[in-house]
């Protein structure tokens, strides 16, 4: 069976409400962050994770909740969220986002794509392949910027642990 | 491009069919169509058709509003292109389901109505109420009780097709809604336009319904017409943003008259 | 990074910067080359730079700081943030083609410092975007037609003319967004604004001291950017009487 509208519509919602807190944590990391070059590459990832928000949002209204609906992950992934938010060297901001936090939101979108009906839910599939394309581009952004300004990626194992560690992060329906 | 005509119909002026491909027979009266009792595999088939059928027909529909009503504005044109898209994955989903369930195009014979209708109104906002607030918002009913039929024999796949389709359904009522009140504000014309479309498609539908007693060509009788008026989605329609006089007053013409306040004048 | 001498109850905290920046508080503190000095524009673009690394790290803040504001109005910040990062890679290929490096001249933070003190979206939307871009919008085309009569079509009108565009847009939304939000906020609402513009206009005096250039006005690129004539008259009046 695939997914119904209700599940669809908490999936996509629980994206939006990650794509919305990652537009924050990178706001959040902007003015924090000493190194001009990093700063310019979050000021500019803002708006994409903005933009994604935004397309999941007015999928959400097609799905029959309200436009920009949000659903909060269950609350041991809103944990690891935070843990990224709560990152403070530029070194390990830029893996624990670019290294560790995107590529698993990609396999957490190429899971959604893979389990709904692509022809039924096409409008969804479509803005996922559109964000998954824009996450692409952004982390070669962060992998040109390292190597320019030669900062070095740093492992954080833990991070991506307790990440993995989720294999469904959409909260349970009370 | 060859232009798609007029033609004329128990006195009736309608637009005459949009192109369709040699699998369909295409007809214009109830009875020419089939239609099958009970819930067994060509019921079940000839329903998942009638709905890949009428899908096709919304889909002409929205494309043609596009073509004859380049000034309209452009959110509205981006509202039926989408449209356009949404009916195309339905007729898509749909035929697949039939085919899953051993049917093919053309099995039954289809009718393309509420074309017919629709496309001889001369103003977007009268095709607006007669498509998206008549018909798409009357399949939204009949629909409704549908994904709980097919349920309720064990068929959860054509449900989640219908269930799928029927959230796509409540935002073209809804864009419609929203529209034509927009464009009612800019120009009170807009009303009579309105009003005169909805007379018409009550009477063409009036016209070429079939009568009780008479029988499609798989040999089924008709009931009486009122009969055969589906249950109002009401919690849909309010996603539609019907308002609650209106849902109200459907709900008089489909014979809950007793259950619903009665309508106050100023 | 935190400067003593600027009162903490006017002035936040400073944003970060890396090693090769010289910040500076005052702009009696600046290079303030004469005008005959050919190190002036390169100065100029360098501040500029600067200047947008403060407005986009204001709008990020503001992001991150008021979470429940209206969706469409955190979309326009987001989209700000994008721009003014554009505007700073911009600025910089400027000036590192005319030969200068990043920290070359120093800056200043006032900008950033100033409007994050202000504690209501609605007082921080009215400073930066009605007040300090808006006054940004009058230098920049200002610079424009200064760029233009002395050395033609170059690398510099080319980039004032593409972000006065983004500019025109930023102090549009403000500009819609103020409105919105007093019609919403009420008294109060007008009261927070009220209060940011107090405490930003004493902030800046403390800043300026004497030295502050005034632009004559861009009357049409303002009225572009909705603001009333009332408004853009008030604006002429302040003008005249800072240069007068």
């Amino acid at each position: 069976m695939s997914l119904t509208v209700n599940d669809r519509v908490r999936a996509i919602a629980t994206f939006r409400f990650i794509e919305v807190r990652l537009m924050e944590i990178t706001a959040a990391w902007t003015p924090t962050t000493a190194e001009m070059e990093v700063k310019v590459l979050f000021g500019r990832h803002i708006f994409d994770f903005a933009q994604h928000a935004d397309w999941l949002g007015k999928r959400t209204f097609e799905l029959r909740k309200p436009e920009q609906y949000s659903l909060k992950p269950a609350e041991s992934y809103v944990d690891v969220i935070e843990a990224l938010a709560a990152e403070e060297e530029t070194g390990k901001r830029l893996s624990a986002l670019y290294d560790v936090f995107i590529p698993a939101l990609e396999s957490r979108y190429r899971a959604y794509v893979d389990a709904t009906d692509r022809l039924l839910d096409e409008p969804s599939v479509v803005i996922v392949e559109r964000i998954l394309i824009d996450l692409e581009r952004m982390k070669r952004d962060a992998q040109r910027l390292r190597e320019r300004i030669a900062v070095v990626a740093v492992p954080l194992p833990e991070l991506a642990r307790r990440e993995s560690a989720h294999s469904a992060i959409v909260a349970p329906q009370g | 491009m060859k232009e798609i005509g007029f033609v004329e119909e128990a006195g009736l002026r309608l637009r005459a069919e949009p192109a369709r491909d040699e699998a369909f027979k295409v007809v214009r009266r109830d009875k020419e169509m089939a239609e099958y009792d009970g819930s067994g595999p060509e019921a079940q088939r000839e329903s998942v058709h009638r709905h890949m059928t009428n899908e096709i027909t919304s889909l002409d529909i929205a494309a043609q509003c596009l073509i004859e009503f380049p000034d309209a504005p452009w959110g509205l044109r981006m509202e039926l292109a989408r449209q356009c898209w949404d009916e195309s994955r339905h007729i898509a989903a749909l035929h697949r389901r039939l085919e899953e369930m051993g049917g093919y195009k053309g099995e039954v014979p289809i009718s393309a109505f509420e074309w017919q209708v629709t496309c001889a109104l001369d103003d977007l906002a009268g095709r607006l109420a007669s498509q998206n607030r008549t018909f798409e918002a009357g399949a939204m009913d009949v629909v409704g009780g549908n994904i709980r039929e097919w349920r309720a024999i064990g068929d959860d796949a054509t449900a989640a097709v219908l269930d799928a389709i029927l959230a796509d359904e409540i935002h073209h009522v809804r864009f419609a809604n929203r529209w034509i009140k927009q464009l009612a504000a800019e120009n009170p014309r807009v009303l009579m336009k309105v009003a005169m479309a909805v007379r018409f498609v009550s009477h063409a539908n009036q016209t070429l319904q079939a009568d009780a007693g008479e029988t499609t060509v798989n040999g089924k009788v008709f009931e009486d017409p009122h009969s055969r008026i589906p249950i109002v989605n009401v919690e849909d329609r309010k996603l539609a943003e019907f308002n609650d006089e209106e849902i109200n007053e459907i709900l008089r013409q489909a014979g809950f008259r007793s259950l619903v306040p009665e309508q106050v004048h100023a | 990074m935190t400067t003593p001498q600027l009162d903490p109850k006017l002035f936040a905290e400073g944003p970060k910067r890396d090693s090769r920046f010289d910040v500076r508080d005052l702009w009696a503190e600046m290079q303030n080359f004469d005008a005959s000095d050919p190190r002036l524009i390169n100065e100029f673009l360098h501040r500029q730079m600067n200047e947008e690394i403060n407005g986009m790290e204001i709008s990020a803040r503001n992001l991150a700081d008021f979470p429940d504001a209206p969706w469409e109005l955190r979309m326009s910040m987001a989209r700000q943030c994008w721009d003014e990062s554009r505007h700073i890679e911009a600025f910089r290929g400027c000036f590192e083609r005319r030969g200068v490096e990043v920290g070359e001249y120093p800056v200043m933070n006032f900008q950033y410092r100033v409007i994050t003190n202000i504690p209501s979206l609605i007082g921080r939307l009215a400073v930066q975007n009605r007040s300090f871009e808006a006054a940004g919008i009058d230098a920049i085309q200002n610079e424009v037609s200064e760029a233009a009569r002395r050395e033609g079509r170059t690398d510099l009108d080319e980039l004032f003319d593409g972000q006065l565009a983004d500019e025109v847009q930023h102090v549009r939304y403000a500009n819609v967004w103020v409105k919105k939000l007093m019609e919403l906020g009420g008294a109060a609402a007008v009261f927070q604004m009220t209060k940011a513009v107090s405490l930003a206009n004493e902030a800046l005096k403390i800043i300026a001291g004497d030295a502050a250039t005034m632009y004559p006005v861009a009357e049409d690129v303002r009225r572009e950017a909705g603001f009333t004539e009332d408004e853009i008259d008030v604006a002429k009046r302040l003008v005249a009487q800072g240069t007068g």
